[in-house]
């Protein structure tokens, strides 16, 4: 993916993350959390797989 | 009149505060995405997976995981509403990325000190791309040779 492409699509992501953590902090947490829900599932499954 | 005692002399726990919550958080999810990556790095190719039956059922089963986790981190897009960003950045991916996934995952994973949600959460969708990409396309070779034998 070229990396201006990729670059313009973070800073639309980091618009949003910023206002999140401002205006709903407790929504921006669940978010995290649910990022490491996530990855740890996806890690457990990896390790069981290989 | 009464008053409330400060926490710490009712002997009850203290609750980090929701910046060192945050803090915590990130740093969980960086060390995960880093976690993440060395699995990925260690399990063969889609082609040398499908060679060997054992190989293709843990293709199906690596499909499997790949594809629940895209969905998990496409939820998280939807929550921080950006699906449309995360089709974009998917969509690049699907066509321009092949084995310098790690090149572009690497700066994202290493900001030299700096963790962002930003650059954690576009890192997992390029990690969950990129297995499904891969794990996809060893699918269809599969398939072909079925057809063909």
């Amino acid at each position: 993916m070229p990396q201006e492409q990729l670059q313009t699509a973070m800073q639309q992501i980091e618009k949003r993350l910023e206002m999140l953590k401002r205006e709903n902090p407790a929504e921006y947490e669940r978010m995290l959390k649910e990022l490491a829900n996530a990855l740890e599932e996806f890690n457990r499954d990896l390790h069981s797989i290989v | 009149m009464s008053f409330e005692q400060p926490r710490a002399q009712r002997n009850e726990p203290e609750e980090p505060e929701l910046h060192e919550r945050l803090d915590n958080l990130e740093l969980r999810v960086h060390k995960l995405v880093g976690e993440t990556k060395m699995n990925l790095q260690r399990i063969p190719g889609g082609e040398e997976l499908a060679s060997t039956a054992e190989g293709q059922s843990k293709l199906l089963k690596i499909q499997e995981s790949a594809r629940r986790f895209n969905q998990r981190v496409l939820g998280v897009a939807a929550m921080i509403n950006t699906p449309t960003v995360f089709t974009g950045i998917a969509e690049g991916i699907g066509k321009h990325m092949g084995a310098d996934w790690e090149q572009t995952l690497d700066p994202l994973i290493n900001m030299g000190g700096r963790i962002t949600a930003t650059s954690l959460f576009t890192a997992c969708v390029i990690m969950s791309m990129r297995t499904m990409k891969m794990y996809d396309q060893a699918e269809k070779t599969l398939n072909t040779m079925e057809r063909k034998s």
